[in-house]
């Protein structure tokens, strides 16, 4: 691979800018599965479930946690908008696996007055933040 | 003469009313610094999508989302508001629109979703219907309390208990002026194409899953967005015009205090003058 064959990925969350870089290939959790992107990948337009994205970066490694939300590509750059996004590094483990837990009874015991929904979305984030710092 | 230690009295009462006003004008200012960013990284965001959304549906898609309905039995206004008050015109200029449109909407039932203490007062103390409200939302309003709200919106539209949804909140045009406006949310308005030419649907684009999947997937995100990008702008209006109100209350203390200064100063001088009139009459009196 040529040393500047590199695909410049954007993660961007509502609130603000997570992640800008320039990489050599990364993979996203798209709906049927985590999907690799290589340098000219045709241009993509494709939604996103809460999961650990990863790339590699000058030969490194890194991963993240994401939400829902989608990623488009076109001509090497790569624009991911989720609702939430978190590097590995700063995830902390002890606050996810609380709130996996706490999501998991709320889920359990299905109370009249619980949002299942909430609940649900709870857990796909607890795990994905779970997953992204490699517990799990 | 006793007007001086009253006059006294009330500069010093004044004075630190004014160092109140003038320590909330400094709040609001730095909080109104942060929201006025927070709008800012949320439009590139909603621009996106939108994009999204133009591209797809000018390609025929249709979704439920962005059908008119036939008979409009229920519209729900969510109306945005503070729970503080202090801002000037902020809550009243909102509540004297929303009021002013449900006087005059005809046709079906008009419901009201409130977030923020002081609209829902007056609008309870008026007779409206408010379906459910949201207080305490946070300085700078986070996704999730966004979307909460969304959910809640998007249940109720599926399930056909509100068939539009408009949302009511004060645009924020600059610190000095803001103003109520009203936007609807459900079904999506049709959005205005724009020039640049349909990107997504040019034959180039892999789907991942299919188009319809993907807008049925990019509304409810859309609607989102639309929430979160309300609650930031009223926040950063709300900021702005309670920063323009303790302004121009400071401003209006040094007045106060300058002319309470002259007042006291005035009837010091007149107690000096009663006074040496007196020992000149009472010496004089003497000889």
């Amino acid at each position: 691979m040529a040393a500047n064959d590199r695909i410049r990925l954007e993660i961007v969350t509502p609130e603000k800018e997570v992640f800008h870089e320039m990489v050599e290939r990364f993979s996203v959790p798209a709906e049927a599965g985590s999907t690799g992107v290589l340098y000219n990948h045709a241009p993509l337009l494709s939604v996103l479930q809460p999961g650990v994205l990863t790339y590699v970066s000058n030969g490194a490694e890194g991963r993240l946690a994401v939400g829902r939300g989608f990623l488009e590509l076109h001509d090497n750059e790569a624009e991911i908008l989720v609702a939430f996004a978190e590097r590995a590094a700063d995830i902390d483990v002890a606050r996810a696996e609380a709130a996996k837990e706490r999501a998991e009874r709320r889920l359990r015991e299905r109370s009249a007055n619980i949002d299942v929904v909430r609940a649900e979305a709870a857990l796909h984030r607890a795990i994905a933040r779970l997953r992204a710092s490699g517990k799990y | 003469m006793g007007g001086a230690r009253d006059i006294k009295r009330r500069i010093k009462s004044v004075k630190s009313t004014q160092q109140i006003t003038k320590a909330m004008k400094l709040v609001s200012a730095a909080k109104l610094r942060k929201a006025q960013a927070a709008v800012l990284a949320v439009r590139p965001f909603a621009r996106k999508i939108e994009d999204i959304i133009v591209d797809l549906g000018s390609a025929g898609i249709d979704h439920p989302y962005l059908q008119e309905r036939d008979e409009i039995k229920r519209s729900c206004y969510v109306v945005i508001g503070s729970d503080r008050g202090q801002c000037g015109g902020f809550n009243a200029n909102l509540n004297r629109y929303i009021e002013a449109h449900l006087r005059q909407a005809e046709g079906g039932e008009h419901v009201l979703v409130t977030v923020g203490r002081k609209v829902r007062d007056y609008c309870a103390k008026r007779g409206f219907t408010i379906d459910y409200d949201y207080t305490a939302i946070d300085d700078n309003p986070n996704f999730f309390q966004a979307q909460e709200l969304a959910a809640r919106l998007l249940r109720d539209f599926d399930s056909g208990a509100y068939d539009e949804i408009y949302m009511v909140y004060s645009e924020f045009k600059s610190a000095m002026v803001q103003v109520p406006m009203m936007r609807r949310l459900l079904p999506v308005p049709e959005p205005q194409p724009d020039d640049n030419e349909n990107i997504f649907t040019n034959g180039e684009y892999i789907f991942e899953p299919g188009r319809d999947e993907i807008l049925s997937a990019i509304l409810p995100q859309y609607v989102d967005i639309s929430v979160f990008a309300a609650l930031q702008e009223a926040k950063a209006s709300e900021h702005g015009a309670r920063m323009t109100a303790m302004s121009s209350a400071t401003d209006n203390a040094s007045e106060m205090i300058a002319s309470l200064t002259l007042s006291l100063n005035r009837a010091r001088q007149a107690a000096i003058t009663t006074e040496i009139t007196e020992i000149v009459g009472g010496s004089a009196a003497l000889q």
